[in-house]
């Protein structure tokens, strides 16, 4: 979300700032292996280089199926996926594609790379 | 030979000699011990086990000395050794077989990753198999016995073989380790159940072995496909829930309550996917072993 | 007299005898292998021969479960590396592995079938402080040590006391310097540090050049005064030799830097029992030049006749009144050698009084309560 400052220039809010200003890809190709279910609004991960598994949420999954493909910025992302959810949350969708990735990369499963 | 067809002084004269061979399917346990009530719940507990002929190979060689000295004679003790390397802690010598017990399985639990080792009870009825697995304290073991008392044919307690290419699950039939008020619940549910006495005082209260069922022992070498994991969920007064529960949670829980995950790696994870993906995943909430049984024999006709 | 050869050792000297062996036999070598930390070693060598499937199927199964874990420590290890190398990357210091991490990550044949519990590293003294600090950002920690351990460490021994990662629950040694403070001998750890190897296909990882690695190896052995792991690191030094030997140059350069180095002793002790006890191939030459490491007659007498039977596999099937006299001998000389006469009364005077702790590799490796 961003906020227009007093000058009327649109401030990006730092924490989008720093996710929109990067392209996101899943680190090495082939590393992961994922687990999901119709049925289920969680999902599994394993990481073949440190032997990790991970719980994650299966809309993450979504987000790590697409940049495996190939990289993209938040912004890519969050337009790529808006057609998957309601209009509703159409307006909640950065904010929570930008979390979700800060999560992942503390998980180790990808990384930002500066554009 | 069977263990109940060997009289008792023979029996402990093996223990003392390091010479009994016990058959623990797909195992063989090299057995040593001189404490004298060791033979006694052996003969008890193992009555239909195997023996097997000398000097074959045995997967573990365990033993359970008394130790010497002052702690012979008073508050008298014994040690687990596995291969003549001790334990850390000595236990009372009434206690001797639950020690013995705990350490089979820790020797199968860190050696056998042929398996992935999942720390769960599993039983069977008409074919159908329904794996449990959880932490300390849910009821896991008291509802497996009871279930067993009533007919369920019982593959492990502690112990699931997950045998990861084939996705069978083996179990080895072994005593159903119980304690404190389960103790009397079991006995009240099945005046016939075979037990060893109660031991109090131990880290877990008092315990109790129960003896498996002799068509369980008999039935040792069948293994199982896996059709429903239930996470026993023990609350006091509860009625029975069977409720429908998260694939990715029971794969996680599973993982978490393997021994041997980790060392698996991948084919740990995609094993324990297919048995996820296999299978019905439930969480059972529940407080009496009446509804329990109502509930899995439901399960079993495919009323859920 | 030497006592005869005992079956681990000649299962992974002469792999084909195992096509002949009884149930007992295997009973027997299953056991010495894993009480020796060689069953996976010896998985492999089985496996390299085409042997494996020869085994009877109960044995075969806990070969290759030995194997199984084996290869995952091996991936651990691998992800630890890189993970520490990253950590250090602004420390200005060569990262230089020692002993098992080394191995693995040079691809030596030592490394095959070894059970990996800890990372060690070597740099420089006055880099030390720089690197706990960076370490410490990164998540290690040092362990639960009472003041006189930390203090016994940091001003006696060789290495920090070991630091443990509060996330992935490894644990890091980190020397500077392959003998200790107040050791009798006094290696040069400038040189060792100025001959490092860089390994290809990595940034900033070194090794011990070859010959400064098997002295290194030759060092910690006949120093040590434990042997729960002496026979696996004899079976080392045979690989080690038999590698390394055919780098051009090794065996030239091995007794002189021996010599550089002040370490023609354990030189000498380290030919003398692989080839006496393992048939280690050594040219000759080598093992005359290095006679000039060995002790006077009576001690070097002395010396064969406790390290033959020391470094038999530690195992009930060996226990014997000489194998224990020979032991406690050289844990006292262990000891001797380490410290100063006034600081190992006092030291070995306090570890009597102090329960022992117990060391990681000795606790069973389950994480769940089995006593539920």
């Amino acid at each position: 979300m961003s906020r227009r400052d007093g000058l009327g220039c649109a401030v990006a809010h730092p924490f989008i700032e720093r996710t929109v200003l990067a392209l996101w890809s899943t680190v090495s190709p082939a590393r992961l292996s994922i687990a999901s279910w119709d049925d289920d609004d969680l999902a599994v991960v394993y990481d073949k280089v440190t032997g990790d598994t991970h719980l994650i949420e299966s809309s993450a999954i979504e987000i790590l199926r697409l940049i495996e493909k190939s990289p993209a910025s938040a912004e890519a992302i969050a337009h790529e996926l808006a057609d998957l959810i309601s209009a509703d949350d159409q307006d909640k969708l950065p904010q929570f594609i930008s979390a979700t990735l800060l999560q992942l990369r503390d998980l180790g499963l990808v990384t930002d790379t500066p554009v | 030979m069977k263990i109940s067809e060997v009289p008792l002084a023979e029996l402990a004269r093996l223990l003392r000699c390091g010479d009994l061979l016990l058959r623990l399917t797909p195992f063989v346990a090299r057995v040593a011990s001189d404490v004298p009530s060791l033979a006694q719940d052996i003969a008890l507990m193992y009555a239909d086990f195997d023996i097997c002929p000398p000097n074959v190979f045995a997967d573990f060689h365990v033993q359970v000395w008394r130790d010497s000295g002052v702690r012979r004679w008073i508050k008298p003790q014994a040690r687990f050794s596995f291969d003549g390397q001790p334990s850390f802690t000595g236990l009372p010598v009434a206690q001797a077989f639950a020690m013995l017990e705990w350490g089979l399985n820790w020797c199968v639990a860190a050696h056998s990753h042929q398996y992935l080792v999942i720390h769960a009870a599993v039983i069977e009825k008409n074919g159908k198999a329904v794996v449990l697995p959880a932490p300390p304290g849910s009821g896991k073991s008291t509802l497996c016995a009871g279930l067993v008392m009533k007919g369920w044919r019982l593959l492990s307690d502690e112990l699931a073989l997950y045998e990861l290419q084939s996705g069978l699950i083996y179990g080895m039939a072994r005593p159903i380790s119980l304690k404190n008020q389960s103790i009397d619940i079991i006995k009240r549910l099945a005046p016939d159940a075979v037990m060893t006495a109660p031991v109090p005082d131990t880290t877990k209260g008092t315990i109790a072995l129960l003896r498996p069922s002799v068509s369980s022992v008999m039935r040792v070498k069948e293994p199982v496909q896996a059709t429903w994991i239930v996470l026993p969920n023990y609350v006091h007064g509860s009625p029975p829930i069977l409720a429908p529960h998260s694939r990715a949670r029971t794969f996680m829980l599973l993982a978490e309550q393997s021994f041997n995950y980790d060392t698996q790696g991948q084919n740990g994870f995609d094993a324990v996917t297919a048995l996820v993906d296999r299978t019905q995943c439930y969480q059972f909430t529940y407080s009496s072993l009446d509804d329990a049984q109502r509930v899995f024999d439901n399960l079993l006709q495919g009323q859920v | 007299m030497a006592p005869p050869r005992d079956l681990i050792v000649t299962a992974l000297l002469t792999p084909a005898v195992i096509t002949r062996f009884s149930g007992q036999q295997w009973d027997l070598l299953i056991r010495q292998a894993r009480r020796t930390k060689l069953l996976a070693r010896l998985a492999h060598t089985l496996e390299g021969a085409g042997l494996l499937k020869a085994v009877p199927m109960a044995p075969r199964l806990h070969l290759t479960s030995a194997l199984k874990l084996a290869n995952r420590q091996d991936r651990s290890l691998r992800w630890e590396v890189a993970c520490i190398c990253k950590e250090l990357a602004d420390a200005g210091v060569r990262v230089t592995l020692l002993k098992g991490a080394a191995y693995a990550m040079a691809k030596l044949a030592a490394a095959n079938g070894r059970s990996f519990s800890d990372i060690d590293i070597l740099v420089p003294k006055a880099a030390l402080l720089n690197v706990e600090s960076e370490l410490m950002l990164h998540g290690w920690q040092g362990g639960h040590h009472d003041a006189y351990d930390q203090r016994y460490y940091r001003r006696w021994m060789h290495e920090i006391p070991p630091l443990r990662h509060v996330r992935r629950g490894t644990t890091l040694d980190v020397h500077h310097a392959i003998l200790p403070e107040t050791a009798r001998v006094k290696v040069n750890t400038s040189a060792l540090l100025a001959a490092v190897v860089p390994l290809q296909g990595h940034t900033n990882l070194y090794v011990l050049q070859p010959v400064d690695m098997l002295l290194h190896s030759a060092t910690h052995l006949f120093h040590e005064g434990d042997f729960e792991k002496g026979l696996r690191d004899l079976f080392d030094l045979d690989s080690l030799l038999r590698h390394l030997g055919a780098t051009p140059g090794f065996w030239e350069q091995l007794v002189p830097r021996a010599v550089t180095l002040g370490l023609t002793r354990p030189l000498y002790y380290a030919l003398r029992y692989t080839t006496l006890m393992l048939d280690t191939p050594v040219p000759a030459h080598v093992l005359e030049a290095a006679q000039i490491g060995k002790p006077p007659a009576l001690v070097a007498w002395l010396m064969d006749a406790c390290y033959v039977r020391a470094l038999r596999p530690v195992h009930v099937s060996t226990n014997s009144p000489a194998t224990w006299v020979a032991r406690f001998a050289l844990y006292v000389r262990s000891h001797w050698i380490r410290m100063p006469f006034y600081l190992l009364a006092y030291h070995l005077g306090r570890k009597a009084l102090i329960r022992p702790k117990l060391h990681d590799d000795e606790k069973p490796v389950v994480k769940v309560d089995l006593k539920a």
